[in-house]
């Protein structure tokens, strides 16, 4: 799987910044990680691939556009459930924790949801 | 948008006579949409999130504790995000991976 970044710039987090620093330039560096690309982002302009081809790199482009949705949708869930304290110079680990366990539980609630529907569906 | 059927047939491709230069473009395109769609989809929930917690009682201008809040805010909202966006890709890695259920043919490259 290959990961690439929106934004360049150093990691965001786990070094304690001094007191006095700017508050905008706090924000220099961000790195964003983004959904799996779909090979480079360059990699479309290549040989002359058929319609059945283009189909399904639009597909695979619209796949990623709602995997974004999505991961965006569960990241503000995550934040309220687990970014409570006022915001620090650095995720704590207990933090970390929290956003991870609240990710994974609610893609296996996901998962418990779609067996327990489609078994709805075939009953009736 | 770009995906839509209209354009699609506009330029060709829904015919199969499109050129390579028009899927080039239409993709391109798709990509710039979902880009563009992301930044909108964190500066509107960052913008809120951040709003909720650094300044609980408006004021008549923002404080500078508050854009230093604010600043903060945002890192650890982007890094929430991130570590969201590793589960989910994970998640997938390990569901596409794993067996049978490869019924939709998509990959990760």
């Amino acid at each position: 799987m290959s990961w690439s970044s929106w934004f360049g710039g150093g990691s965001s987090g786990g070094s304690d910044k001094p007191a006095s620093s700017d508050a905008y330039n706090d924000t220099s560096s961000f790195q964003y990680e983004t959904v799996p690309s779909i090979g480079s982002s360059s990699s479309y302009g290549s040989s002359s691939g058929g319609t059945a081809e283009f189909q399904q790199q639009v597909q695979q482009q619209m796949l990623v556009a709602e995997l974004q949705r999505r991961i965006g949708q569960l990241s503000g869930l995550c934040w309220e459930k687990c970014m409570t304290a006022y915001p620090k110079y650095s995720i704590s680990s207990r933090e970390e924790n929290c956003v991870t366990n609240c990710a994974e539980r609610y893609l296996d609630v996901s998962s418990l949801i779609a067996e327990g529907l489609a078994k709805k569906f075939e009953a009736s | 948008s770009p995906a839509s059927m209209d354009s699609l047939s506009s330029s060709g491709v829904g015919d199969g006579g499109g050129s390579d230069s028009d899927k080039r473009q239409i993709l391109e395109q798709l990509q710039q949409q979902t880009a563009l769609n992301l930044i909108q989809s964190l500066v509107n929930t960052s913008t809120e999130k951040c709003f909720e917690k650094c300044v609980p009682s408006p004021g008549g201008e923002l404080a500078t504790s508050e854009q230093k809040c604010v600043s903060m805010c945002l890192d650890r909202y982007v890094e929430t995000w991130n570590i969201v966006s590793k589960v989910y890709g994970s998640r997938i890695a390990r569901e596409s991976g794993g067996g049978g259920g490869g019924s939709s043919g998509i990959s990760f490259q």
